[in-house]
């Protein structure tokens, strides 16, 4: 008897966790981005990113507003060094940052203390040879919602074209659209 | 993290099935030997991370002054439904600790829930003391499909702040399983084969907030291993096996709207393991230590793993 209520009793609480414990369980197709007023300041597509200033990994300060003066959009890039990270970033080096020589691609190295610490990771994973800034007081993380994978495409306008997890097709499609004169 | 929520999925690897339809033979588990009516099982489970390998196989280190690590209590119930039938069900609670020199996260929750369902192709046990005729060559088969339920955290629920949270990885999977499996005493071995596939999914947010509605979906994997076990009679007649294993994983690249995405790309990963099983004569006590070690891959993490646990046999 106590075997059988034991059982019962194990497969509820089952039941339960998988019911209760998580929105992926039966995930929702339906769009739900809150509308935005267009022009506004935010970090969302559509948005007008607000200005920034940071060093990448050689001392140089880029802020936003000079790097669009001399390019036609900047994408930022947000990694952690870990597989996934470098899979993306190989794929930007190597099959979308030659078709778009007008664009300033940006890696945010989120997770370093120092600016040493990054230019130490960049070049260990073999990305000597790429703009990659520190992000140790995480100002770019936060102003943008940082994370493992996003991306976020900015024109020359300073509007937000794309800021979400990496897709490639997706990425694509902001750089055409930040390209056209 | 990704890399912590990659490993997390294949925890509950072929590795952990290699069982013996004797019961107390390795350490295994959530597979129920003949005659035993319900297993209850066990296990914590700490994952350590150096590093990674990228698309070319060329081991990375990780971040520096990084310290990243996983730490799993798994749970599990496997229960006979008729004399070749079992079910089981496994969940995972999960808790993550990363250490970067620019941050630091501690964060626990449910993982991934898997449910297994098997069939034994035999009526009578199949470990022999004397191979005497060719039937005493006919190892137990079992054919199993395990559905994977993502009832962890991922990436693509919405109730996470950052992939720090991460503790599955959002997407049902179904696996179709053999294993077979042969013990001439002292000596046991296995092969598992499992192919799987993940059913597709919407997504309409990620840890930037809610974005355009996109159709995901995973590639298939494959996973294959062989293990060779030693089991030793002590006087007591309780027993202790040793096991080692070699496991192949790969998965191929997924499919954003229907079409292959970059970001996407798949992975191979390979690994050798170790086991130490304790039984007691009675066969319904079995404690477990194993170690997994990743020998090499591509785009994914370098891990050890390290497993303490127990399993209880009613019969």
């Amino acid at each position: 008897m106590f075997y059988d209520r034991f059982l019962a009793i194990s497969f509820a609480i089952t039941c339960i966790l998988l019911i209760g414990c998580s929105e992926d369980l039966s995930p929702s197709d339906s769009d739900k981005r809150v509308p935005i007023i267009a022009g506004s300041l935010g970090n969302q597509a559509g948005q007008v990113a607000s200005d920034f200033s940071v060093l990448d990994t050689d001392g140089n300060l880029l802020s936003l507003s000079d790097e669009l003066i001399s390019y036609d959009a900047v994408l930022l890039y947000f990694t952690m060094w870990c597989p996934v990270c470098d899979s993306h970033m190989s794929a930007i080096r190597e099959a979308i940052k030659p078709n778009y020589p007008g664009i300033h691609f940006i890696n945010v190295d989120y997770v370093s203390g120092s600016i040493e610490q990054a230019r130490i990771n960049q070049i260990s994973n073999g990305y000597r040879s790429e703009t990659v800034v520190a992000d140790p007081s995480h100002q770019l993380t936060n102003q943008f919602k940082g994370d493992m994978g996003v991306t976020v495409v900015i024109n020359a306008n300073n509007e937000i074209l794309l800021n979400e997890g990496f897709r490639f097709n997706k990425v694509i499609d902001a750089l055409d659209l930040a390209s056209q004169p | 993290m990704k890399k912590i929520l990659l490993i997390l999925l294949f925890s509950l690897s072929l590795d952990t099935w290699a069982a013996s339809c004797c019961g107390g033979g390795s350490a295994s588990s959530l597979l129920l030997p003949k005659g035993a009516r319900t297993l209850f099982d066990s296990s914590m489970s700490h994952e350590m991370y150096d590093g990674y390998w990228n698309a070319q196989g060329k081991h990375q280190d990780d971040p520096v002054g990084s310290d990243l690590n996983q730490y799993r209590l798994s749970m599990g119930i496997a229960h006979r439904l008729a004399d070749r039938w079992q079910v089981s069900v496994q969940t995972p609670y999960v808790w993550n600790k990363n250490t970067y020199t620019g941050t630091q996260s501690e964060v626990s929750d449910f993982g991934d829930t898997t449910l297994g369902f098997w069939y034994e192709t035999f009526d009578d046990i199949k470990c022999v003391w004397k191979v005497v005729d060719w039937n005493s060559l006919v190892p137990a088969i079992y054919l199993g499909s395990t559905l994977t339920v993502p009832t962890g955290k991922s990436a693509f629920s919405g109730e996470i702040d950052n992939s720090f949270d991460i503790t599955g990885r959002g997407v049902y999977r179904l696996d179709t399983n053999l294993l077979v499996d042969k013990t001439i005493y002292p000596w046991n071995m296995s092969i598992n084969l499992s192919y799987g596939k993940y059913l597709e999914r919407p997504v309409n947010e990620d840890s930037s907030g809610f974005i355009e509605p996109y159709d995901l979906e995973l590639g298939d994997r494959v996973a294959s291993g062989v293990s060779i076990g030693y089991t030793h009679f002590l006087d007591s007649f309780d027993t202790i096996t040793v096991t080692s294993s070699f496991n192949d994983l790969r998965e191929k690249a997924g499919r954003i709207n229907s079409v292959k995405d970059l970001s996407l790309p798949g992975f191979k990963k390979q690994s050798v393991g170790l086991s130490f099983a304790y039984s007691t004569a009675a066969m319904n006590w079995i404690y477990k230590l194993s170690w997994s070690h990743a020998l090499e891959g591509e785009d994914f993490a370098t891990t050890d793993l390290i497993s303490l646990g127990f399993s209880y046999v009613l019969r």
